[in-house]
């Protein structure tokens, strides 16, 4: 092994199982649209153009050798030719970056590995590694490289939170049809205490809640409570404080994990406490989690002063042959924006002046972890530590006895850096280490930082003692669709085998894993009608859209409030949902589309 | 003893090189191969130990490639149609740092070697690794792209597609060290036969990678000049074959054979002076007849681009692509497609390199 220390070869033994050499590698996460895409890049002033021909929809698409199957989007080159590759599956499965495996490339350079390596690697064929001992500790290389990387972990973070929005979609309905159930829940008197039934929130104005103290799971330091077992909630993105603008809608996301477990949810409550009357809070149940929009309504004459705000949420989620209920906890702190001016780039200079560590410390390393990042910052140009023979070094050295884990540099941009320790083994959980870094310059100019390491088990489900609301739901959870001529068959249109063109839409009762589906019939032919009068009054976009808005979220409503009613008559022991009472409900709901659709005619 | 059957016995020699040159479908090799005498496969089989058994003097025959009757598992290595040709851009650019490396060592002998590619590709032409070619609009970044695109002159991939046969033509041409026609069946045509190992600055091992593309074709045509000044002696002419897939006749193991002229292995040749005179300078030229695909030209020359792009993902010496018409495109890899899109967008959200990354063993 390293003496600790990088920036100079290394002196290794021919014994390949002690050292392998060392590989280079560049990882690149391109912008989400493909439409950003050139079609046809020029290369070089003055020069030809290459053309490229758009060959697939993914915005790595033109840099994969075989677009639609998404393959080879992590290469191995040795003299810049490929000789291995591996597929997105790699991304998505071993990096554990699902959102980024259409958007990244990893370039791996083996060029720097001794020749007995390469030569155990490369075949006849060059076409693929071989798949032997090098191959296998190159792969956990660059898994242990990549796997805890800030930057992807932020991207990958940013880029589930949009997926989980897209799915939400509609937007606009459902707030409007959120609207209209708070406003009429508002008014309405509630009957009966419930059971857990998962929705927006939990007052207690509208009775049965009962408090009691009981065991529930969450992820935590292994120190926390007592052993638990999976799943765990977890909501993304991991900060465990969440920051609020006032009139600013926030969106986190709650899921299990392993997500896979999420198939066996069954109920959710959320609890705001201190509970701030402004704050809103909107929950959607998905099939892999859950979103959560926070909105702060900051009101009128609101006093500047009361800034900032600030309160926890914890949600509790119930999961199918689980006894133990799951738990998170986040701080939420609402504050009125600061203006401030745009970071101005960052004035780096010839003469570097300092070397800093800007990472968090302590540098917590996870027992059998993946590599750690821990962040630097210079004020000097990048072209300084750049090339074959640069003007200067960086080093890094373990000042802890007996501990030397490898370490290596990511290459400085605009003056920020990483520092990449391997996790040092042979540590336990508690052991502290110390490290040393050293810029190197011209005439023994040198920067010198330090930082602090320690040695912690990773964060495992922990049973706790905790309060759990136990009380009732004002509303139920719905799930929002729409259906198609196309898709007729696919759904049943109350009880009956197949939707019609006169069906404006149905309900769909809520089951042990799929809350209650509302279904809207986009091809319903008085809706069709309307929509092609809309257009030839030549109205505008928007102003279309926000009557399509209306429409569907009052229709959506009908078959909710329709939903609701069937439900406490079957409680009541009124009717248990025959066939008249499916078809009388097809009827009305037809009826109230229509009248609505007239009324928005007129 | 048998003596090198001459190909000015039987025909001009210019117009002969200049047809070949133009050679770009299977019935322009036959028609060629037809106005010599070449002994049929079925009626010579090469022996490595007594070779001159049955050769027929003043006659061309076809002697397996390197020599070595049972080649066709070291030759049919290919698994798609690309990777042979970046093979084939491979052997170019080796040829052109080759012939940088002797010019420097006839200029000082004991000038050391460029410890890799990417040295000697710095050392002789000024060019760093493409991807790492200074970003922004400056002089820097320009005067090293002049240099880029002077140097992918000298290596060139063309596709050529023949509407009426419907045949794909691939043809690869260097102006490198080239070979003086006594070696070329030493060096172009061996395999496994390397001279190449104690040169750190060259790609290949083996020298065999290129041999797969013998098997993506029906004919190729193979054409070599070695560089005037390197010639110490040697034969100034172009050593010139044509390869194809042999299958004998009630036997199963096909193999792969070129035109020789000796049953020492030597390939025909034209004379310096027919060189001078059609133009030939030194270098290397394949042109890979009847090229398999397996698809249509408008599928094939799209895929080319992401593909060999994606094969030669950071070549070490940019080349020029011909795809199906008169233009070149100037192919510098994926990894400086990348680098670029920081300068001429969209830019990528996150380019990161960590250099160095210690692979130990367990």
């Amino acid at each position: 092994m390293d003496s600790g220390k990088v920036g100079v070869d290394k002196s290794l033994s021919s014994d390949l199982r002690h050292g392998y050499g060392h590989i280079g590698i560049r990882v690149v996460v391109l912008q989400k649209s493909a439409k950003n895409l050139p079609m046809t890049v020029t290369p070089e002033e003055g020069g030809e153009e290459e053309t490229l021909v758009d060959v697939g929809n993914t915005p790595v698409s033109s840099y994969l050798e075989d677009p639609k199957r998404g393959r080879l989007c992590a290469v191995f080159l040795v003299n810049g030719q490929r000789q291995h590759g591996w597929d997105n599956a790699f991304i998505q499965r071993d990096l554990e970056f699902k959102y980024l495996r259409n958007r990244m490339i990893v370039i791996v350079d083996v060029d720097g590995l001794r020749p007995e390596a390469i030569s155990k690697l490369v075949q006849g064929s060059r076409h693929q590694f071989y798949e032997g001992e090098v191959y296998e500790t190159l792969r956990s290389r660059v898994i242990a490289t990549l796997k805890a990387d800030p930057d992807l972990e932020r991207l990958e973070a940013e880029a589930e939170e949009e997926v989980y929005e897209l799915k939400s979609g509609d937007e606009a309905v459902k707030k409007a049809l959120d609207k209209l159930i708070e406003e009429h829940n508002s008014k309405a008197i509630r009957k009966t205490q419930g059971a857990w039934e998962s929705g927006n929130r939990t007052d207690e104005d509208v009775g049965g809640s009962l408090d009691t103290s009981r065991e529930a799971i969450v992820e935590d330091d292994p120190d926390v409570g007592k052993k638990g077992y999976e799943p765990v909630l977890i909501v993304i993105p991991e900060t465990y404080t969440v920051r609020l603008r006032p009139n600013e809608t926030r969106r986190l996301t709650l899921t299990s994990q392993p997500v896979s477990e999420w198939r066996n949810y069954e109920s959710m409550d959320l609890k705001i406490e201190p509970e701030v009357e402004e704050l809103s809070v909107i929950q959607n149940i998905l099939s892999q989690g859950a979103t959560i929009d926070l909105r702060f309504g900051e009101p009128e004459n609101f006093d500047e002063d009361e800034y900032p705000v600030e309160t926890t949420f914890r949600i509790w989620a119930r999961f199918r042959g689980k006894d133990e209920p799951r738990m998170v906890e986040r701080r939420i702190i609402i504050s009125s924006p600061k203006k401030r001016p745009p970071k101005p780039p960052p004035i780096l200079f010839d003469e570097p002046t300092y070397l800093k560590i800007s990472s968090h410390q302590p540098i917590k390393f996870y027992e059998g972890g993946p590599d750690v990042h821990v962040k630097l910052q210079w004020d000097g140009k990048d072209y300084l530590s750049a090339g074959e023979k640069p003007i200067w070094l960086f080093e890094a050295k373990c000042t802890s006895e007996g501990v030397s884990p490898a370490m290596t540099f990511s290459k400085p941009k605009d003056g920020k850096m990483e520092l990449l320790i391997q996790t040092p083994t042979r540590l336990t959980a508690g052991d502290k280490i110390g490290f040393e870094v050293a810029a190197m310059g011209p005439n023994s100019r040198l920067l010198l930082t330090t930082f602090e390491g320690e040695v912690i088990r990773p964060p495992e489900p922990r049973k706790i003692a905790a309060t759990v609301r136990t009380g009732g739901q004002r509303r139920p959870p719905y799930e929002l669709k729409y259906i198609k001529k196309e898709n007729y068959h696919l759904e049943t249109c109350w009880g009956a085998t197949q939707w019609t063109e006169d069906d404006p839409g149905c309900f769909q009762e809520p089951t042990q894993t799929v809350p209650l589906t509302l279904i809207i019939n986009e091809d319903m032919n008085e809706l069709e009608s309307y929509r092609e009068s809309l257009i030839e009054k030549r109205l505008a976009e928007s102003t279309i859209e926000e009557r399509k808005t209306n429409y569907v979220s009052h229709i959506a409503f009908h078959l909710y409030q329709m939903y609701r009613s069937s439900k406490e008559g079957r409680e009541s022991g009124e009717g248990n949902g025959n066939e008249s009472k499916l078809e009388d409900m097809r009827k009305e709901i037809r009826r109230v589309s229509i009248t609505l659709l007239r009324l928005m005619e007129s | 003893m048998s003596t090198e059957t001459n190909l000015e016995e039987f025909v001009d020699t210019e117009v002969f090189l200049r047809n070949a040159l133009c050679a770009l479908t299977s019935k322009d090799v036959e028609t060629l191969l037809a106005t010599i005498p070449v002994v049929s496969e079925q009626d010579y089989t090469y022996n490595h130990e007594t070779p001159e058994n049955g050769w027929n003097q003043g006659k061309f025959h076809w002697v397996p490639v390197g020599r070595d009757r049972g080649n066709a598992g070291r030759i049919k290595l290919a698994d798609n149609p690309i990777n042979p040709i970046a093979e084939r851009l491979i052997n170019g650019m080796e040829a052109l740092i080759e012939l940088s490396r002797q010019r420097e060592l006839i200029r000082d002998q004991k000038s050391p070697s460029p410890c890799s590619p990417r040295e000697a590709v710095k050392r002789y032409f000024g060019l760093p690794s493409l991807d790492k070619i200074p970003l922004g609009e400056n002089e820097e970044r320009k005067s090293i792209w002049q240099k880029a695109r002077e140097l992918a002159r000298k290596l060139r991939m063309r596709l050529v597609t023949n509407k009426a046969s419907g045949e794909f033509t691939v043809v690869i041409e260097d102006e490198g060290i080239g070979q003086a026609p006594e070696n070329v069946h030493k060096t172009l045509l061996s395999l496994g036969a390397t001279t190449k190992g104690d040169k750190p600055y060259l790609i290949g091992v083996f020298g065999q990678g290129g041999a797969s593309a013998y098997s993506a074709c029906r004919y190729s045509w193979v054409l070599s000049r070695l560089a005037e000044d390197l010639r110490c002696g040697c034969n100034g002419g172009i050593g010139w074959t044509v390869i194809k897939h042999i299958f004998p006749s009630g036997r199963r193991d096909d193999y792969f054979a070129y035109l020789a002229a000796h049953p020492d292995g030597r390939v025909p040749f034209f004379t310096e002076a027919v060189a001078e005179k059609v133009g030939v300078r030194h270098g290397t030229r394949f042109a890979h007849i009847n090229y398999d695909f397996g698809r249509g030209e408008a599928q094939v020359v799209r895929r080319l681009f992401p593909a060999l792009n994606h094969v030669l993902f950071n070549p070490i010496i940019p080349y020029e692509l011909y795809a199906a018409r008169d233009s070149a495109d100037l192919m510098s890899g994926n990894a400086y497609r990348l680098s670029n899109l920081s300068v001429r967008g969209p830019k990528p959200v996150l380019d990161k390199v960590f250099e160095k990354q210690d692979v130990s063993g367990y």
